[in-house]
């Protein structure tokens, strides 16, 4: 006997495309399935609901469904998680996030740590989940969903809610909960704008310390357009307001204080060792001036900023000509702090135009103490340092030459020289 | 084979040597325990050797602030700057160097040779102060590169000043000189 079978066959083919900025592309094979008919056994395949997100600057994370509709039975889903690393995948595996699981995880931001936090939904509802690339859960919290990354593993919700690094529930920020977003700008700024119409709503925005990933806010960037951008420039030092132990922001803040009391009170010896005619000049009112301006003191260790920020605008055709030389390269200030050790702050050299001393610190390297007390007068040799080179525009070589100091001396040298002369003695070290 | 002319030659090997100096400078990150930026002495060099050139980062200025702190491909927006006007700065050397020499009759100086002639002079005057600042703000925390830096922005700005100056000189000789001498 003789006979045939009719045999039809589909096959799905789900690949990643990776566009270079050169113009070269790279496919990156996810997966093939097969949909299939014969006589009348069949079973048909769909790939659906891929979404993706940066992960780092190394590629992405994918995520997909692959429904699979056999003639017999009812239809079975599976969830998949895929890296890629340049234009090769990472690791591609299946994973299951949540009981009773209804769709893939839709991963929308980037942790600190490099986990990810995404809503995957179920059968019994919709969740926050936080995850490993590989698609390990770390937490789950119902009915949220995330908003904003932030530094220290965390999670803010588009709630208002504020996660820990295992998705506990520590506080609300206020400026979400009432509907806003930060600023374009966001912390420096201090202001929130409004979801709905894009007008400020608030003049008090409560600071949020970033993520520095690249997908540390829903959306990727202030303005929502959807690109992935490592987002503070500026990131506020670590602060604990009502601390016995002072965190980095308080202490620096308090030896600010201290030193402009000094600055405002006769300082002869200031005239001697820093102002006359024979080490760097200038008068002490003016400095003084200069250090009563807004301070602004980041965290070098997160910052995001072009190192050439460091380049201040200064005043005067001076300002403009030193302006003119200085550039530092196409790296960021976290880079900068990173790519050498004994590296504890670095201060823009002049300060812009008519600004105060910018300075980024490694917060560690803060002493965690007030005024009075040896470490406290560390912290006030520091800030007069800093101030030194905003306010002159002078290099640490420059002023070590000028303040006669040993230019083979490391420029913590030029703290210690403040504190002997001035300041009183203080401690050498901090000792946090 | 045909020689290229010192109009493109030059502004090609200056812009290849300044891409591989930019780019070494990049990869050196200085001594430990500085609070302000260190500069390395390739970049210091690179900027010395086409210093007229380091003038065009000046239009960064009329640019929006995260313009002119962008970076592409790895290059600052004021190295990217910098990277133009080298070849800008290098072609025109070429094209003084392919010029008639002095054999040639001077014209009669106008307004406009005055000016040309002044403006480079004015170059090298606000070349000759950014080498002694150059040289006595020891830019970047590095003493030798600052000096060789300073060194070749005072060269650049005695060569712009006397060659302007001579220019001028010869073309107002040349108005001096009877008419019936010159035939």
């Amino acid at each position: 006997m003789v006979g045939y079978v009719s045999y039809n066959t589909t096959t799905w083919h789900l690949r990643l495309l990776r566009v270079e900025t050169t113009g070269d592309s790279y496919e990156i094979p996810l997966g093939d399935w097969q949909s299939y008919e014969a006589n009348n056994n069949f079973q048909s395949v769909y790939v659906s609901n891929v979404s993706l997100i940066t992960n780092a600057d190394q590629g992405v994370l994918a995520s997909y469904e692959v429904d699979t509709y056999p003639n017999t039975g009812s239809m079975t889903s599976a969830f998949y998680l895929a890296t890629t690393t340049g234009p090769s995948i990472a690791s591609n595996t299946q994973v299951a996030m949540v009981p009773e699981q209804a769709s893939p995880v839709q991963p929308m931001l980037q942790r600190q740590d490099g986990s990810f936090v995404g809503v995957v939904s179920s059968s019994v509802g919709s969740f926050m989940v936080g995850f490993t690339p590989s698609g390990g859960t770390l937490f789950t919290v119902p009915n949220d969903s995330p908003q904003i990354a932030t530094s220290n593993n965390g999670v803010i919700g588009t709630s208002g809610t504020t996660y820990d690094q295992s998705g506990n529930v520590t506080g609300q920020n206020a400026t979400l909960l009432a509907g806003g977003l930060p600023g374009w700008l966001a912390n420096p700024l201090s202001m929130s704008y409004s979801i709905a119409s894009g007008t400020i709503t608030a003049s008090a925005f409560t600071p949020i310390s970033y993520a520095s990933t690249y997908a540390a806010l829903l959306g990727g960037n202030n303005s929502g357009t959807g690109t992935n951008i490592q987002q503070e420039w500026f990131p506020e030092l670590p602060s604990c307001p009502l601390a016995s132990t002072p965190c980095a922001k308080e202490a620096i803040r308090n030896a600010l204080g201290q030193l402009r009391v000094r600055m405002y009170n006769p300082c002869p010896l200031c005239s001697t060792y820093v102002f006359a005619s024979n080490k760097l000049g200038s008068t002490q009112q003016q400095f003084y001036e200069f250090l009563s301006r807004s301070p602004r003191f980041f965290d070098g260790t997160r910052s995001n900023a072009p190192v050439n920020v460091l380049c201040g605008e200064g005043s005067g055709a001076g300002g403009f000509l030193q302006w003119l030389f200085c550039d530092f390269g196409s790296g960021t200030v976290a880079q900068y702090m990173a790519s050498s050790t004994g590296r504890t702050a670095v201060t823009q050299t002049p300060s812009d135009s008519g600004e105060g001393i910018m300075t980024f610190f490694v917060p560690s390297s803060i002493c965690d103490s007030l005024s009075p007390s040896p470490q406290a007068i560390l912290n006030q040799a520091t800030v007069f340092h800093e101030s030194l080179h905003g306010y002159y525009g002078r290099y640490d070589l420059d002023l070590q030459i000028a303040l006669g100091i040993d230019t083979a001396l490391p420029s913590v040298y030029i703290s210690y020289y403040l504190e002997d002369n001035i300041l009183g003695q203080g401690a050498s070290a901090c000792g946090n | 084979m045909r020689q290229l002319g010192p109009s493109l030659a030059l502004p090609t090997l200056q812009f290849l040597l300044a891409v591989a100096l930019l780019e070494w400078g990049h990869h050196l990150s200085g001594p430990p325990g500085l609070d302000t930026p260190y500069m390395p002495t390739p970049t210091l060099v690179c900027f010395g050797i086409s210093a007229p050139a380091l003038l065009l980062k000046g239009v960064l200025l009329l640019l929006p602030l995260t313009w002119r702190l962008g970076s592409v491909l790895g290059f600052s927006a004021g190295e990217i700057a910098f990277l133009a006007g080298t070849i800008i700065l290098w072609y025109f050397v070429g094209r003084a160097t392919e010029g008639p020499r002095s054999s040639a009759p001077m014209p009669r100086i106008t307004g406009e040779v005055l000016l040309v002639n002044l403006s480079v002079a004015g170059t090298g005057i606000l070349l000759f102060f950014m080498g002694v600042i150059a040289v006595r703000s020891h830019q970047g925390n590095n003493l030798a590169g600052s000096i060789v830096e300073g060194a070749l922005f005072i060269s650049w700005a005695l060569t712009l000043i006397v060659h302007s100056a001579i220019r001028i000189a010869r073309h107002l000789r040349r108005e001096h000189i009877k008419p019936s001498a010159v035939a």
